[in-house]
This record gives structure tokens, sequence and C-alpha cells, in this order.
């Protein structure tokens, strides 16, 4: 196990890394800027190290200031967490060239998994499923029609130097797609001086549902099942869920079981998450994978009881795994809220400003990660995550019942939260029927989707209570954890 | 007080002992980051006074490292001799090596 390690990130997941450290016994620093002085993760530290100014690219993005930090605290490991440079295979290569640890996949398997192409066709050929699309760049008209017949419509016509959705765009039909088709070309020309098209498969109404590896360095694998992130803004994940509603059983344990096979052949390591699109038929094909621990985690540890944070460490450290995938037995459902400083109401625009009072809700299987505290400054220069607010149920229904409680419960008071989004999720139809696609909110606009809800509340959520409580009452004679466990027991033997 | 520009190992010049006169950009020392030096620069015009670190010492990013005294009158005074440095004993916890008072003395002193 390691001598001690540097915390390099901020916020919840600073705290996250802090309490798995202390799990395992093992001293930490947290790095910090200076605007992060007056966080929780600092106070609480036994130990922490200003590496640079607010402006992440001299902090939290500085490479030799985390090493140098690591180094003269005497750590030899130094924890990423998520975000800034968490996937960085030229960090981890420098972390390893000054004799320390990188808390991740080594910097040959980061290198190995950079490019999502690259990525796509590994795995693709270890048995994934990938989005279908033409065989290399279109020749010409003739070459897209035959193609795009080939793949099925509706498909998507993007630009092979393209980025941030210029130049791409969805057709239903070959009329479309020749009409279409000469618009990309010409912008993506002005655009990117490249006009060279491809086409992909569009998957409508689709569904993001993940997968959770663990891999340790001996090639020692399990999936610890899947996390459904349909409920999206702008592709930022704001809702995740376990199991997810969208897949049977037997198709959950296919789809985990050859995200690990395909990992574990692709010569994987440390903890990972495999993205896939689920389309309305619960045909999944692989996206990217995700080399760090994800903000999401939580729900997964609710499921299983293994703490994954240590789990990542102990792995690091060169440990073996410990359990198989028999010993891995999730139970029940477990959601996740992120708790942003954003206006719903307003776009989801950023907000700053002082936390005048703050309660973290409570009760049975309902847990809260945040940094949070009332006097705490919200500094303008970083995301949004305030905070994950993650309840755990016997079922969806009961998981529901229990967030809808710890919402109402959790105060955030003095800056705008995005706490009303999700009370008016949890009053969607479309959600609580487990319907929820990821261009849901995007559609409708959040601001109309607030007002929706708000409409609709009163007669959609006391039906929804009532069809809550009958399954919790149900199954609390049978499944329901003990009373006193506030979280779901391990069901991991080592 | 000149403060660190990055975590390191700070290391200050040779020549910057206490009482030596500074122009605001001067170089007083380093912090080295990896093997790479970062420059540590007086703030202002002023004397090297206490210094709050030692050489070799473990510094962070914006740590507070050597004090300058502000020069009373700001012309061409040579430094004082160094005094019996009560002045600078004031800072919790501050390693004073060598302090040296200006003329103006240390009531009128206002910390850089």
């Amino acid at each position: 196990m390691f001598q001690k390690i540097l915390i390099a990130n901020r916020g919840e997941i600073a705290l996250r890394i802090l309490r798995a450290c202390r799990l395992l016994d093992v001293p930490a620093v947290v790095a910090y800027s200076e605007a992060d002085r007056e966080s929780l993760p600092v106070q609480l530290a036994d130990e922490a190290i200003c590496v640079g100014p607010a402006d992440a690219r001299r902090s939290y993005l500085s490479a030799p200031a985390l090493i140098s930090a690591a180094i003269v605290t005497g750590c030899d490991a130094i924890h990423p967490g998520y975000g800034f440079l968490s996937e960085d295979e030229g960090f981890a290569d420098v972390v390893k060239a000054h004799g320390l640890t990188f808390i991740g996949p080594p910097s040959q398997v980061l290198e190995r998994f950079a490019s999502k192409e690259g990525t796509r066709r590994l795995l693709g050929g270890h048995g994934l499923p990938t989005i279908p699309g033409s065989d290399g760049m279109l020749r010409d008209e003739v070459h897209a029609l035959e193609e795009a017949e080939r793949i099925g419509y509706p498909v998507l016509i993007k630009p092979s130097a393209g980025g941030g959705g210029k130049g791409m765009r969805m057709v239903r039909s070959p009329r479309e797609l020749e009409s279409a088709i000469k618009v990309c070309r010409s912008e993506a020309r002005s655009a990117f001086g490249d006009d060279s098209l491809y086409l992909e498969k569009w998957i409508d109404n689709n569904r993001h549902v993940e997968v959770q590896v663990v891999v340790d360095r001996y090639g020692h694998g399990v999936h610890l099942g899947e996390r459904d992130c349909s409920v999206q803004r702008r592709h930022q994940k704001i809702i995740e869920e376990a199991p997810t509603p969208a897949l049977s059983p037997a198709a959950r344990a296919d789809l985990a079981s050859r995200a690990l096979t395909a990992v574990i052949a692709a010569g994987y390591e440390n903890l990972g998450t495999l993205e896939f699109l689920v389309d309305g038929e619960g045909n999944f094909y692989f996206i990217e994978i995700n080399c760090r621990i994800q903000v999401e985690h939580p729900v997964t540890e609710m499921l299983t009881g293994i703490d994954m944070v240590a789990l990542q460490i102990r792995i690091a450290a060169g440990e073996p795994l410990g359990f198989s995938q028999a010993d891995v037995v999730p139970r029940g459902h477990a959601i996740e809220f992120r708790i942003n400083a954003e206006d719903a109401a307003h776009d989801f625009r950023p907000q700053t400003g002082v936390v005048e009072h703050y309660l973290a809700p409570g009760g049975p299987s309902v847990r809260m990660d945040s940094h949070l505290y009332a006097g705490y400054e919200i500094p303008p220069y970083y995301d949004s995550l305030l905070g994950k607010l993650v309840v755990w149920g016997p079922d969806r229904a009961t998981a529901i019942a229990r967030s809808r409680v710890a919402l109402d419960e959790l105060l955030v008071d003095g800056i705008v939260t995005n706490i009303p989004i999700h009370r008016a999720l949890l009053v969607n139809e479309q959600f609580l029927a487990g319907r929820f696609t990821t261009n849901l909110i995007d559609r409708l606009g959040s601001a109309a989707f607030l007002t929706a809800a708000a409409s609709s509340a009163s007669s959609v959520s006391s039906s929804a209570h009532a069809a809550a409580a009958a399954p919790a009452a149900a199954s609390s004679g049978t499944a329901a954890p003990p009373p006193s466990s506030a979280s779901p027991t391990a069901e991991v033997r080592r | 007080v000149a403060t660190s520009p990055a975590v390191g190992v700070f290391q200050p010049r040779r020549e910057m002992t206490a009482g030596t006169r500074v122009r605001s950009g001067d170089r007083i020392g380093i912090v080295d980051v990896l093997g790479v030096p970062q420059e540590v620069v007086a703030p202002v015009d002023g004397v090297i006074g206490a210094s709050y670190v030692q050489a070799g010492e473990a510094v962070e990013y914006g740590q507070e490292l050597i004090r300058i005294e502000l020069a009373g009158a700001r012309p061409a005074e040579p430094p004082a001799e160094a005094t019996a440095g009560a002045a600078s004993a004031g800072s919790p916890g501050a390693r004073t090596q060598d302090s040296g008072p200006t003329g103006a003395g240390a009531p009128g002193a206002e910390e850089a």
C-alpha cells in the first residue's frame, strides 16, 4: 500500500477520496488552488498544500505543480479524481517518471484507450457492437446512397474533421441525403478546410447505459453492473440510476459480461466505465470508455456495497482484486441526483454566491456526498457540481419515493440550484415509467419542462406516491434491508 | 513580503542577505519545481528583512518567504548596520535568520 497519497482534485470528489484514504489508513494530502483555501476538503484534511492560483491551468491542471507538491510532502501516489488530469496519459507518464504512482490505469493503458475511434475499433474487435457506419469516407453521391441503404435510415452525416456539431446532419431518406450531402460538404469545407464526410447510423430516442468494470494488474476483473444515465441536458448527466429500466435482467447481464470480456481481452487495468447507446429495441452500441472514477460511482456502491475508491487505490497499489464475479451481488435500486449551482429555469446558467444555510437530508439509505457548508462561498472558476444525493430502495418505486422525501428535505439557501428540476423529474411520467431518453429535457427546453411539471405535479404526484407506497410496503416484509443499516450491506467477501 | 511563485523547494540568492537593498522585481531567490527554478522576486523597493523559511525548505504556492522592509526614505541611504532585529520577530513561526531593519525603525515599517 502507499505511504501517502496526494489528492489532486477539489470539491466533493476530493472529500470522497480523503474518506477512502482514511478507511485504508493511508495519510493523504489535499492539493488545492488559492480559490479553494476555505473549502471543506482542505479544512478536513490532516495536511493540505496550495499548488497554484485559482486558474486551473496553473493549479489542478498543472502537472509540475502537482508532482512537485507530491514530492515535497512525501507522497508516493497521486489520485487525480475525475476531470482535470484524470485521463491524461501524459500526466500519468510524468508521474511515473518521478517515481510516483498514478491512481488509475497505467499510462500505457491510458494511451491505448486514448483515441475514441481507436478504442471503438479495438473493443469492436473484441466483440462489442459499435454504431454501424459507412466504410470509410464517402466518395460521391452514389457511394453515399449505397452506404446509407446498407446501414439503414435514419443516418447521420458527419465530417471527418468535425467537432461541435458543424457540418453534421441527420437524414431520414435518400432524398434528404442527396440534398443534405452538398450542404454538409460546403459547411465542412469552410469550417475545417476538409470536406470529407462519413455516415453513422442515427440512434433515435436513445438511452445512455454504462457498464462499470474493474480489472486488477493480473488480468482478473469483474463488472459491477450498469448504470442508466439517460436523464441529461446538453449531454450532461443530471440523474443516474441502476439498474437500468431499459433492459431486461438477461439483457443487462449479457451487456455487462460482454463489456467485461472485451476490456480484459484488450488489456485494460483499474476502474473503467464503458458507455453504450441503447436504442428502443434494446440494441446496444459501444461509444467510449472512461478511464477514471466517475461522478456517478456511488450508484454502484449503493447496489454492491463496494467502496470503489478504496478498491481503485488498492488496485493501483498492485493488490489483487481479491473477489470474483459471484461475490458481487447487486441489490435493489439506487438513484443519484447531481445537485448543481445552476438555474434550471434559465437554461442552466451557472450560479455563484455564498451558501447561507445547508442541510443534508437523512433517513434510511440516503447518502449525500457534498463539500457544502453554511458560509461556503462558491468560487466561479470551476464546475457547478455542489454534491450528489444518492438514494437506495429495495425497488425503483421505493427509491423514487425516498428520493422525493430526501429532495424536499435538502436545503441549500443563498444560491440558485437545480433542485427544482429534480423535483420536476420525479413527477415526470416518462421518468416514472422508466422511459426517459437522452434528448428529452433539451427537446422540451428546461423552462418548459419545469412549467409542465409544476402544472401536472398535483395530479401526478399523488398517484405516483400511491404507486410507490405499495411495493415499498409489500417488500418491507421480505426484501427490505435491516432497518439499522444506513446503506445496503456489503455483499462482497474478500 | 515576497511570496512563493510555485510549490517546491526554496533557495534564497546568497547575496540577498538581510539588509540588502532591493528594487521591485529584483530576483531574491528561487523555488525549485522538479529541477526548474522559478524566480522569487521582490514585490516592492526596500530592504531584505526576515526570512520566514530556511534555504532548502519545501514551500507551497503563495507562501510568505522573505519580508521586504519598505525604506522610509527612498533615496540612497546606505543600508543600516544590522542591529538585533526585534522588529521582524513579530511574525509567528517566522525563522528569523538575521533581521535588518532599516534606519526608519520597526514601528513605522510597513509590511510589503
